[in-house]
């Protein structure tokens, strides 16, 4: 399937979900919060930082990082930047950069996200992801 | 399937004592079958038990296993430079995967426990996509209730967080 780089070999039945990143404590105690649940069971912090929240689009990953205080020490490393971006790239087969920045709109207190892909040469167009009018419902805290 | 290759058959026991028999070469997608049989077990009339799974769970897993075996051993078969039909072939599985995995958040969760106590990347994979897919465009909150996390922000981290990204909590009215 998309990203052989990270799945080639086989996992081992009695081993939990490998890890792409290094086995570092950062991510867990002495900020763990309460776990996922997701019906009667739950899944292992690791599982959903490493294995799904690489695989959630960038613009949505950056409003995931007021969930708790281990998704937010998670998204916010520099290893899992590398994870989620190596991933997408192996999905999409696109090797571009893409950045994501927050602006000031035309108008009054109004502001955007806009992503850009960066050629090669350092050329791109800006697209508008959502205002802030948007964001506000969306978020709605 | 090649001519000539012998059809041999593997069953898989479910957690609560249901039977599944499939074709070996598609339970070799699971690398614990994998490891099961070369350590030379698992071939004989009990089959390999496949503890903490159960029958509703495993009969998906094994409609996995089937129909990507099938369309791997599909594509072997037309080895002939039809790059035409390699392209829709794996678009019709692609679709096919996406059909499949439409599923709700619990049963989607028993499934991806048991693709990793399995190991079958493939479907762990899919599983994995299905669940960011949920994730897209919900607010924190949401995330919070449908996952039954806890806001455990302390109030100065909350405002460190008003302060670095003012959108997320506050509202301009």
């Amino acid at each position: 399937m998309a990203d052989q780089s990270e799945t080639s070999s086989p996992w081992s039945c009695k081993r939990p979900l490998r890890s792409s990143m290094a086995d570092q404590s950062e991510t867990s105690s002495p900020l763990s919060c309460k776990r996922p649940r997701y019906g009667n069971a739950t899944l292992p912090d690791k599982l959903v930082i490493e294995h799904i929240l690489t695989r959630v689009p960038p613009a949505a990953v950056v409003g995931l990082r007021a969930v708790c205080r281990t998704w937010r020490a998670a998204l916010t490393s520099d290893r899992f930047v590398r994870a989620h971006r190596d991933r997408r790239r192996a999905a999409t087969g696109d090797s571009q950069t893409e950045i994501i920045f927050f602006a000031p709109a035309a108008m009054g207190n109004a502001a955007a996200f806009y992503a850009c892909k960066l050629a090669p040469d350092g050329s791109g167009v800006a697209r508008e992801l959502v205002s802030v009018h948007n964001l506000m419902e969306l978020i709605n805290v | 399937m090649a001519a000539g290759k012998p059809v041999v058959m593997v069953t898989l026991v479910s957690s609560d004592g249901q039977s599944f028999q499939l074709l070996e070469e598609a339970a070799l997608l699971s690398a614990m079958v994998r490891d099961t049989i070369q350590i030379g077990q698992g071939r004989g009339p009990a089959g390999i038990p496949i503890r903490n799974i159960t029958g509703q769970t495993l009969s998906m897993v094994v409609v996995y296993c089937n129909k990507h075996y099938t369309a791997a051993a599909a594509a072997d078969g037309d080895d002939a430079a039809d790059e035409e039909k390699k392209v829709a072939n794996k678009k019709q599985l692609r679709e096919w995967d996406e059909q499949f995995i439409n599923l709700e958040q619990d049963k989607l969760y028993d499934i991806l426990v048991a693709a990793n106590n399995l190991g079958i990347d493939g479907l762990v994979d899919l599983c994995c996509w299905r669940f960011a897919d949920m994730m897209k465009g919900k607010s924190a909150s949401e995330i919070r209730v449908k996952l039954g996390i806890r806001d455990d922000f302390t109030s100065e981290q909350r405002a460190q967080i008003e302060k670095d990204s003012p959108w997320v909590w506050s509202r301009t009215t």
